[in-house]
């Protein structure tokens, strides 16, 4: 389990993260949600332990995050990061060298679907192909969580689709997988649980089918009703 | 270990390259002139590759420190800390791999010193002689001076660690300012500050500690001042790390 127990987190006088508790069970394919600058970028980079807190923890399977929990944890960031001197082929090759659950050939079927050519240097990629080729590489991984922030930026809809696949395909009863995304509707076909944050603070965190039930909402409507009172007042 | 080592050599490849390649070129120069027997042309080249050599080995060090910058402060730093490797593995990957390139650089350009040196005593014999009376002369003016081979070598072992210790003090000041002083106003001088301030003490601390002993020769100064360095740079390779572990954000 992957918990954040009244995680806070500040950049100078900002507060991204303001005590957020939240539990994620194996199982799920979690859907993070918020405006620009609601906090979830902040809440993944510490569950990778890329960022340090200032007040609370994270825990995963009750343990703190550190380089242990990163072994299972495979953690995608909206920003291209790869060295830019990489070639694809190479950032697949740094993957294998650095962790164990890194599947090569998972990897080279994920670059065919996502019309990949290895030999293409990173420098050279367009934003639509570095999009592609930080999911390829990261689902390549067998993780036990993924976090995805922004797998559906600048892509087309055709890869899309097939990173939607992708997830689909990696999701399993003793895996974790988040994605946060402003295509509210395309991450409601993936996801069975949304997560709500709003200015660095936990709004809900529902089941979906629960959440339509009661409120008769879709997640998009649900979306709509906790930020579109923001937007009004503005 | 080593795949960190490999990657971290891997991104100060181009700079190693580039400083061979300038070496290869003045050496070349170095030759022409030798055998034209133009002396102009070999005191040019012998200069510049004196400066190039000196130059090369402390560029090593500033290089290692950008890097070590960027990886703290760009989205490229992901691909080193998203890894299950701690921060005393990723620091001590970059202190390996830059402490082996400082001292395999002045291996290498003493070497070629060595031989530029040969070369210019086989052309020149009366050089030979003139380096002679230098010896002599320096040697009657500070008799504690011993020029043999193996007191230089030890001199250059004793400033390549010393160098190794600033490249690691420069480590943890920016480690400082891209952890505790971020977001600080102010934070970039107070880290410059703090490599000065470490840099003095370092210096004043290593000179009471040589001082408070008699050596029976200048060879086992040398050695004593190469074993502070290298003890002090393991120290701050420790508090560096320390400090990245508990207070880096990335």
């Amino acid at each position: 389990m992957l918990e954040s127990r009244e995680i806070t987190m500040k950049f100078g006088p900002v507060t991204a993260l303001d005590h957020v508790s939240l539990k994620l069970e194996p199982g799920h394919i979690y859907a993070m949600l918020g405006p620009n600058g609601s906090g979830k970028t902040t809440w993944m980079k510490l569950a990778t332990g890329l960022l340090k807190p200032a007040e609370g923890e994270m825990l995963w399977n009750g343990a703190p995050v550190g380089v242990e929990s990163r072994r299972e944890i495979a953690y995608m960031s909206t920003e291209p990061y790869f060295y830019s001197w990489m070639s694809i082929r190479q950032v697949g090759k740094y993957y294998q060298d650095f962790f164990r659950d890194y599947d090569p050939a998972r990897f080279d079927a994920l670059l065919a679907r996502m019309e990949l050519d290895p030999a293409l240097k990173v420098k050279n990629l367009s934003s639509g192909m570095m999009a592609k080729l930080k999911v390829a590489v990261t689902l390549s991984r067998r993780a036990r969580v993924w976090l995805l922030d922004e797998p559906f930026n600048g892509i087309d809809l055709i890869a899309r689709d097939a990173i939607a696949q992708s997830i689909i395909e990696s999701a399993g009863e003793d895996r974790i997988i988040v994605l946060s995304s402003h295509l509210v509707e395309e991450m409601e076909a993936i996801a069975d649980w949304a997560v709500f944050i709003r200015k660095g603070v936990l709004v809900e965190s529902c089941d979906l089918e629960e959440m339509r039930q009661r409120t008769s909402q879709s997640m998009a409507d649900r979306y709509r009703s906790i930020y579109g009172a923001e937007k009004e007042v503005i | 270990m080593l795949k960190l080592i490999g990657y971290e050599f891997r991104k100060t490849w181009f700079a190693k390259v580039i400083l061979l390649c300038i070496t290869a070129l003045l050496e070349l120069v170095f030759v022409i002139g030798l055998l034209t027997s133009d002396e102009s042309t070999i005191a040019l080249s012998a200069m510049l590759l004196a400066l190039v050599a000196t130059g090369g080995v402390m560029a090593m060090g500033l290089i290692s420190v950008t890097i070590l910058h960027r990886d703290m402060n760009t989205r490229q730093g992901y691909m080193l800390f998203m890894t299950p490797n701690s921060c005393y593995k990723i620091l001590g990957a970059k202190v390996l791999e830059n402490g082996l390139t400082i001292l395999v650089t002045g291996a290498f350009f003493a070497l070629l010193g060595a031989l530029d040196i040969t070369l210019l005593f086989g052309h020149y014999k009366m050089i030979d002689r003139m380096w002679e009376l230098l010896t002599s002369f320096m040697t009657k003016m500070v008799p504690q001076l011993n020029l043999q081979g193996h007191v230089i070598f030890l001199f250059l072992i004793s400033s390549l660690c010393s160098w190794v210790l600033t490249v690691l003090t420069a480590f943890f000041a920016d480690v400082m300012a891209s952890s505790v002083l971020r977001g600080k106003r102010g934070g970039g001088f107070v880290a410059f500050l703090i490599f000065i301030v470490l840099n003095v003490l370092i210096a004043w601390g290593s000179r009471q500690l040589t001082d408070a002993r008699i050596f029976p020769g200048v060879e086992s100064m040398f050695i004593w001042t190469s074993v502070i360095d290298l003890a002090l740079a393991a120290l701050m390779y420790w508090v560096t790390a320390l400090v990245m572990e508990r207070r880096l954000s990335v």
